[in-house]
C-alpha cells in the first residue's frame, strides 16, 4: 500500500514536471521570431536591412548619436510603410505578407544605426 | 526492488533532461534581450522603447484612431509620456520626456507608399502641457489646425506628389492662440516614400 502510494506519487510528479517542461518548450517555440540587424556606421541617406523578408509586423530602428531616421517594412507588391521619428522610428505593417524591414539614416551625418524587426 | 529503483533513477534522469532541454529552448527564445537594439536602446523585452521607461503597453488608452484602423493610444507616467500605434492588442511605441516633448522630438510621420494602397499619410504626436491645438504648416505657407487630445495629435492626408507642397513643421497652439513653440517634421523633401530596391 505505501509502495502503491510512492508509485503513484512519483509518477503524478512526473508527469507534472514532464508537462512543465513541454509547456516551456512549447512556449519558446511559439515565440514571435524577431530579427536584429545593422547597427554599424551608415552615411547619411544609407540605410541597414533585414537578412531576409518575413511576416513582420514591427520594425524599430535607433540611433547612435540621433537625428532623423526612417524605418520602413516593404516588398515588391503591397506594402511600403514608412515611419520618419527623431533619434528612433518604429513602423507597423498589419497586411500579413512576408516584408523586409530597413532603417535609415537620414540624420545629415554619418553615425551607426540599427534595427529589430519582429513578427 | 533493485528494478524499481532503476526505474525511478531513469526516470529522474529523463525528467531532468526535459527540464534542461526546456529551460535551454526558452533561453534561447530570450535570447533578444542582449540584441544590439536592446543594447543600444538600454532595456530588454519585447517592447524596447517602452520598457525602456519603464511602462508596457497595456498601461495605455486610446486617444483616437486613424483612417487606417490603427489607434492611437498614450501613457503617462510621472514626467514620461509615450505615444503607441496598434491595431487590436498589437501596439508599439515610443516614451518622451517633457523636454523631448517640447522639441517635437514625439512627431511621427507615417506614410503608407505601396503603389497598391491609397497613400495614407499620418502625422501624429505628443504635445507640451498648455498646448490646445497644433499648427501644421506646409511648404507653400499654407496651415492647418488639429485639436489635441489627451496630449496627443493627429493629421491626416495623402503622401505629397513629386513637386507638390509638403509638410514642414508643427506649433504649439494655446488656449490663447499663441503660439509657445514649434518643431520641424522629421522628414524632408523628397523623402516621404522611399523607394524598394
Amino acid at each position: 500500500m505505501r509502495r502503491s502510494f510512492r508509485t503513484r506519487a512519483t509518477v503524478v510528479a512526473a508527469a507534472l514536471l514532464s508537462a512543465l517542461a513541454l509547456g516551456m518548450t512549447t512556449a519558446s517555440a511559439a515565440s514571435a521570431f524577431s530579427e536584429s540587424y545593422g547597427f554599424y556606421e551608415v552615411g547619411n541617406g544609407g540605410y541597414v536591412q533585414s537578412a531576409g523578408a518575413h511576416t513582420f509586423w514591427l520594425n524599430n530602428g535607433a540611433a547612435g548619436t540621433g537625428g532623423t531616421l526612417a524605418c520602413q517594412l516593404f516588398n515588391h507588391a503591397k506594402a511600403n510603410n514608412v515611419e520618419h521619428g527623431s533619434g528612433a522610428c518604429t513602423v507597423t505593417y498589419f497586411g500579413g505578407e512576408f516584408v523586409w524591414a530597413r532603417v535609415y539614416n537620414q540624420a545629415g551625418f554619418g553615425q551607426r544605426i540599427g534595427g529589430e524587426a519582429e513578427t | 526492488m533493485r528494478h524499481l529503483r532503476r526505474s525511478r533513477l531513469l526516470l529522474v534522469a529523463v525528467l531532468v533532461a526535459a527540464i534542461a532541454s526546456g529551460a535551454a529552448a526558452y533561453a534561447l527564445a530570450d535570447s533578444g534581450q542582449s540584441s544590439p537594439a536592446e543594447q543600444l536602446n538600454a532595456n530588454p523585452g519585447p517592447e524596447p522603447f517602452l520598457h525602456a521607461s519603464g511602462v508596457t503597453a497595456s498601461e495605455a488608452h486610446p486617444a483616437f484612431a486613424l483612417q487606417d484602423g490603427q489607434t492611437v493610444s498614450v501613457i503617462e507616467k510621472g514626467s514620461t509620456r509615450c505615444l503607441l500605434h496598434g491595431i487590436g492588442a498589437r501596439t508599439a511605441g515610443r516614451c518622451f520626456s517633457e523636454a523631448a516633448i517640447t522639441e517635437g522630438a514625439a512627431v511621427t510621420v507615417y506614410d503608407e507608399c505601396a503603389s497598391s494602397g491609397r497613400h495614407l499619410m499620418e502625422i501624429t504626436g505628443l504635445v507640451p502641457p498648455g498646448t490646445t491645438a497644433v499648427r501644421l504648416s506646409s511648404s507653400d505657407g499654407r496651415s492647418q489646425d488639429a485639436t489635441v487630445v489627451d496630449g496627443a495629435f493627429k493629421f491626416e492626408g495623402t503622401n505629397p506628389a513629386a513637386g507638390a507642397p509638403y509638410p514642414t513643421a508643427v506649433a504649439w497652439i494655446t488656449s490663447s492662440g499663441a503660439a509657445t513653440g514649434s518643431a520641424d517634421l522629421p522628414v524632408s523633401a523628397g523623402q516621404f516614400c522611399l523607394p524598394t530596391s
